[in-house]
């Protein structure tokens, strides 16, 4: 209440301030058309003299084109296994990890675990891409999905531990310790009762994962690099390669693969917001 | 009895940790093992002979002139994002939070690049280079030139990132207290005055934080080059990872490309230490 009478004291910024920022913000979103016109038009109009112009009419005919030629449902089966395997294993491994390693503080061999799991978040994936890209392939999993979900969820674990166990130490001991009490498990304690209490940071880590995961190239580049297991970003990438002359066709691949991820960002921008800020504290 | 009981419930809470820690070991532990071993050999990556050759490729890789060039742009790469992406993010999230019109509006169209992966960043700023630039604005590609390649580069990752660099600088904006304003507005302060002797040293903690973030990136930096331009064009937007990627992937230089990338490892956690080290004590003396 205190703090909203002072804001309007400071009032209303002046008109020259708020066109700027709208300009400023409009150029940030500038390049999506270039995308949404290029998907909309047909191949020859691509080619014509201005590449900002609209589209004469709706094209939509380079959806399906684009679908067909770049498998685009392969891909995309592809890369929502991953995602949801990969952020389903994240949240209990996760989970399960840094509530012990919160609850076992005092025991030094769980406090140097959060060291551990920190320093991870650290390492850049090309020191263990090489050793991976060799075991996988002595294991004869190179090019298989349940590899590139374990190589993802490796190096996404350390830093949802991390947001975890941030979480975990604000829940307060009362309820578990009753339960415990009354002769209820740890692990059961820790299912009915702590981790519905984990739902805020859960929803937070599963917005960041998937992100994470949906949009990754690099390791997927080392793991997956056949046609018929790639995710989403290889296949457009080479898909985008074969149809260099045929620019609609990328567009419309490209902006097919946004719309999951964009839905997913209308409703849940909230925990994408928090788990940003969260997560920057480890700075 | 209780010395077995006592056994039981150190056993489940160990499985607590299981999981996380056989994934670790799997995918992180085991390898960078394998790694720092492969970087002291000639192994080729393929052979199923090699030998250990000690400091060989250590030496080799400072006298390589690929690799000061990987270097160079790595570098430079990191100084425009870093800095850019941190003078945008700042610039736009004061002037987004001084009463704007639909500031919320804008607050989320600003962090939807985000949304789009590198790949479609990387074929949207194709476009925007490669058609509108020549077309529209007279101006040649810049991914095409060795010397504004780099920035080409970086420009993406500005359009992409800054938006997440706001949300960080909008949350320590947010912890300003409005009272402090208020106070210096009263004592006559201009609002350019208020802004660097009041709110921006508020801002400290969010400044170390964003500028560690974006060194860090900047360093690992792979996607961005890697899609836009795989380097080119000839070694121009070789960053340090492109580096060592090519070496295992298409020089079959695993033990030399190995090394490098323990260097690398050395080098990003030295610096980012060494500069959020020096931001922090700033920030105590503020």
């Amino acid at each position: 209440m205190k703090k909203k009478r002072l804001r309007t004291v400071s009032g209303k910024a002046p008109l020259w301030l708020n066109i700027i920022m709208w300009m400023v913000v409009t150029l940030f979103v500038a390049p999506f058309y270039i995308l949404i016109i290029y998907a909309f038009k047909p191949r020859e109009a691509t080619m014509l003299s201005n590449p900002l112009s609209l589209p004469d009419s709706l094209y939509l005919g380079n959806f399906t084109e684009a679908v067909e030629k770049s498998n685009f449902f392969l891909a995309f089966k592809n890369s929502l296994i991953c995602t949801i395997c990969g952020v389903a294993i994240l949240v209990v491994v996760c989970s399960m990890a840094a509530y012990i390693i919160v609850r076992r503080q005092k025991s030094r061999f769980y406090a140097i675990w959060q060291y551990i799991f920190l320093a991870a978040v650290m390492l850049p994936f090309q020191t263990v891409m090489f050793p991976i890209y060799k075991d996988l392939v002595s294991l004869k999993m190179l090019n298989t999905l349940p590899a590139y979900i374990l190589v993802s969820v490796g190096f996404q674990l350390g830093f949802d531990i991390f947001l975890y166990c941030g979480f975990i130490k604000t829940v307060p001991l009362e309820l578990e310790e009753a339960a415990l009490i009354d002769g209820c498990g740890r692990m059961r304690t820790f299912w009915k009762i702590v981790f519905p209490l984990l739902k805020p940071v859960t929803m937070t880590v599963v917005v960041l994962s998937a992100l994470a995961i949906w949009n990754d190239y690099q390791m997927a580049l080392v793991v997956i690099s056949k046609p018929a297991v790639a995710t989403l970003p290889l296949a457009q990438q080479s898909f985008i390669g074969q149809q260099i002359s045929y620019l609609n066709l990328a567009a419309a691949a490209c902006l097919l693969s946004i719309i999951p991820i964009f839905v997913m960002y209308l409703f849940l921008q909230k925990y994408i917001v928090k788990g940003v800020v969260a997560g920057a504290v480890k700075g | 009895m209780t010395g077995k009981r006592k056994w039981i419930s150190r056993l489940t809470d160990f499985i607590f940790l299981l999981p996380a820690f056989v994934i670790f070991a799997a995918v992180i532990a085991i390898p960078f093992i394998q790694a720092v071993g492969i970087a002291f050999t000639n192994w080729d990556g393929l052979s199923k002979t090699y030998q250990f050759n000690g400091l060989t490729n250590l030496t080799a890789l400072f006298r390589d002139a690929q690799t000061a060039n990987a270097v160079k742009n790595t570098m430079l790469y990191t100084v425009i994002t870093c800095v850019g992406v941190n003078i945008l993010a700042l610039a736009i999230t004061v002037g987004l939070n001084s009463n704007i019109r639909g500031a919320r509006f804008l607050k989320s169209a600003m962090f939807a690049p985000i949304i789009a992966s590198l790949v479609i960043t990387a074929f949207i700023w194709g476009r925007i280079y490669g058609d509108v630039f020549p077309v529209n604005f007279g101006v040649p590609t810049p991914l095409t030139n060795t010397k504004t390649v780099v920035m080409g580069i970086a420009m993406m990752c500005l359009w992409r990132d800054t938006g997440l660099a706001m949300v960080i600088y909008n949350a320590g904006l947010q912890s300003v207290p409005e009272e402090l304003k208020e106070a210096a507005r009263v004592d006559g302060a201009n609002a350019w005055y208020t802004f660097w002797h009041v709110t921006f040293p508020m801002l400290a903690p969010a400044v170390t934080t964003c500028v560690t973030l974006w060194l860090g990136y900047g360093l690992k930096v792979f996607d961005y080059p890697k899609v836009a331009t795989n380097g080119g064009p000839g070694k121009a937007s070789e960053t340090f990872c492109i580096f060592v990627y090519n070496h295992f992937f298409s020089n079959n230089r695993a033990g030399y490309g190995q090394m490098a990338a323990l260097v690398m490892l050395i080098a990003v956690v030295g610096i980012t230490s060494a500069v959020t080290k020096a931001l922090r004590k700033r920030e105590v003396q503020m």
